[in-house]
């Protein structure tokens, strides 16, 4: 006879009733007819309900890949508090404000595509590494940043320029996790690339957006989930020196692989990538209260949508699939808890204000850029 | 922030009462001095110099905000009120020859107008360089790309209009007079004259035969307001102009 762990005896002959049963007692959410083929996709309910009760007022500082500029928007949009630890100057036009990356992300990181990028950031913003130490790539005379090599449109005029504006970036990132009630980030990559000695992460393939590509130096990583878990769980512990209260939103991006150096069939690459960042962001959240994952990624890709939200290019997020997600999530957040007495600064208000004109209408996603490289 | 440069610098309320306003035409000027509060100055040093020059001194509100256009037939125009009669004074005193012609250069002090640039870009807390990122622990470092695609952004227009004016008369522009030493002025100012001359416009920095005075004008060549510079100013501002070449006594 069977023995479980637990020490209970399977009899292998008890037949427990219809009421007894640990289905029988469940929501419809909890059955695929009721909860999904019957629901419909606007009918879907119960997807997401936070683990936390943030106050009315609370804070969000967002990062991470390109879906997570539409998490920016959206907060922005319904007059949240969203940390801009790094704006434009006062009369920024729109366009120069978005060809120069200000207002897209909590401070000027550009994409973060993987948790190990994620790591260095906030290794950067603690000084645990130090702003020199990251690559700075020259070319056509310009000076470009090896961790956002895209973050203007030509580049630096110097080097020190563009460590001053790494310093100004690191400062506003680490600024932002003290002054956030929640982090959301968006994983959006197992695939990347790093150098073979030193180890650093890059966001883009040297030679794709800026740099020169080195065999010898430059070297393919497709990310593990004790990897991605390991380097996620280590940035999570940095931010909570900085800000013991900080809750950390994971979501996973929808938006398929541009492209792969896996070997794989970009489809096949795509699936293992997002399968992966999915595992490690729920075991995450299932592992700390003060971690949770929105499901941005189920919203999109799940069945219900039979791929309807996905842009003829069936990469792109239509804007009805993003407005979607986003009402799943303003459902699910609960802002129940009173209004802290401390509130923003007034720098912070005239600034959340000023930005708000400020936003443009199309994301900034540099991984796109891989798609220049296809001939096909 | 305080604002490191007051808003009063350049606009109407510290020019209107300011002498040259209501000047004293000159009978068959050999230039013209074109531009802004500042302008006042230059004007008293052509008559500290003995040059015969008339005077168009608008606002630097109404520069600032992009009034003032040229068109090569039909001249010097302003959008607004303010300040017109000054515009059609000037136009009649040049009928039916123009204002803006070839044989009456001009010497323009026009197209900075930082006064109503620097202090709202910097609200936030942003600064040029290393020094002024080093003195504010948040402050925020912008690339001088970020600034010369900001200042052409809000300067664009004058830039045209310079050019337009340059292609009719001959022209220089002059530099407002170092007054301020705040950590963003000079890079504006830098980068505006930087724009002039990739629009290869003729230009004449102050700074450059200043700078041994200190990093700001002393008080003996600036007017009672402490922002603008007086005649002792304008003169050696002209004659540096005469002695580089960039104007010229009339013939005879």
């Amino acid at each position: 006879m069977a023995r479980f762990r637990d020490g209970r005896q399977n009899t292998g002959t008890t037949r427990l009733s219809k009421a007894q049963n640990p289905y029988s007692d469940l929501p419809p959410r909890a059955f695929w007819r009721s909860g999904v083929a019957e629901a419909g996709l606007f009918g879907l309910t119960g997807l997401w309900k936070s683990k936390w009760k943030l106050p009315a007022d609370a804070r969000f500082a967002t990062y991470g890949s390109c879906f997570a500029q539409h998490i920016s928007r959206a907060l922005i949009a319904r007059q949240l508090p969203w940390v801009d630890a790094e704006p434009a100057p006062g009369r920024t036009p729109a366009d120069l404000a978005k060809s120069h990356n200000y207002g897209v992300f909590s401070s000027r990181t550009a994409n973060i595509y993987t948790a190990a990028q994620l790591l260095l950031l906030a290794r950067l913003a603690t000084g645990e590494t130090a702003v020199e130490e990251p690559e700075l790539w020259d070319g056509g005379g310009r000076v470009f940043d090896s961790l956002r090599p895209a973050i203007e449109p030509a580049g630096f005029a110097s080097r020190d320029e563009a460590l001053l504006s790494r310093a100004t970036m690191a400062g506003a990132f680490l600024r932002s996790i003290a002054d956030a009630d929640a982090f959301v980030f968006t994983l959006g990559l197992t695939e990347g690339w790093e150098n073979a000695a030193t180890g650093q992460p890059y966001p883009m393939c040297p030679g794709t957006t800026a740099g020169v590509f080195d065999a010898g130096s430059h070297v393919f990583r497709n990310y593990t989930y004790p990897q991605i878990m390991a380097d996620l769980i280590a940035a999570r512990a940095i931010m909570r020196r900085v800000n013991p209260d900080i809750r950390l939103l994971l979501t996973v991006s929808p938006v398929p692989l541009t492209a792969t150096a896996s070997g794989n069939h970009v489809l096949v690459a795509t699936t293992y990538s997002k399968s992966v960042l999915r595992a490690v962001a729920g075991d995450a959240a299932a592992g700390d209260d003060a971690t949770d994952y929105f499901p941005s990624y189920e919203i999109i890709t799940g069945a219900p949508t039979r791929s309807a939200f996905f842009e003829p290019n069936m990469r792109s997020v239509a804007q009805a699939g993003v407005d979607l997600v986003m009402s799943h999530f303003f459902r699910g957040l609960d802002l129940s808890a009173p209004v802290r007495a401390k509130g923003q600064s007034k720098r912070a208000l005239d600034e959340a204000e000023a930005q708000a004109a400020m936003r443009a209408e199309e994301l900034a996603c540099e991984e796109a850029i891989l798609e220049r490289f296809n001939d096909a | 922030m305080t604002p490191e440069v007051p808003l009063n610098d350049d606009d109407a309320s510290a020019e209107d009462d300011a002498p040259g306003a209501g000047f004293a035409p000159v009978p068959d000027p050999e230039l013209m001095v074109l531009g802004d509060s500042h302008a006042m100055a230059l004007k008293a040093g052509c008559e500290e110099q003995g040059l015969a020059a008339d005077l168009l001194s608008l606002s630097g509100n109404i520069w600032h905000s992009g009034q003032i256009s040229f068109h090569p037939t039909f001249g010097l125009s302003m959008k607004g009120r303010v300040q017109k009669d000054r515009l059609d004074a000037a136009k009649a005193r040049h009928a039916p020859r123009g204002l803006i012609r070839p044989d009456l250069p001009l010497i323009v002090s026009a197209g900075f107008h930082v006064g109503r640039l620097v202090p709202p870009f910097g609200t936030r807390g942003h600064v040029t360089d290393a020094d002024g990122f080093a003195a504010d622990e948040d402050g925020l470092f912008v690339s001088s790309g970020f600034l010369r695609a900001y200042v052409q952004h809000h300067r664009g227009h004058h830039i045209y209009t310079l050019k337009r004016i340059a292609r009719r008369a001959p022209s220089v522009i002059v530099a407002p007079p170092p007054v301020y030493a705040g950590i963003n002025h000079r890079a504006f100012i830098d980068t505006i004259l930087g724009l002039l001359r990739t629009n290869g416009l003729t230009v004449y920095d102050p700074r450059d035969d200043f700078a041994h005075l200190g990093q700001t004008l002393p008080a003996d060549y600036l007017a009672p307001d402490g922002v603008h510079g007086n005649a002792r100013y304008g003169s050696e501002v002209i004659g540096a102009l005469m002695s580089r070449g960039l104007i010229r006594r009339r013939a005879g």
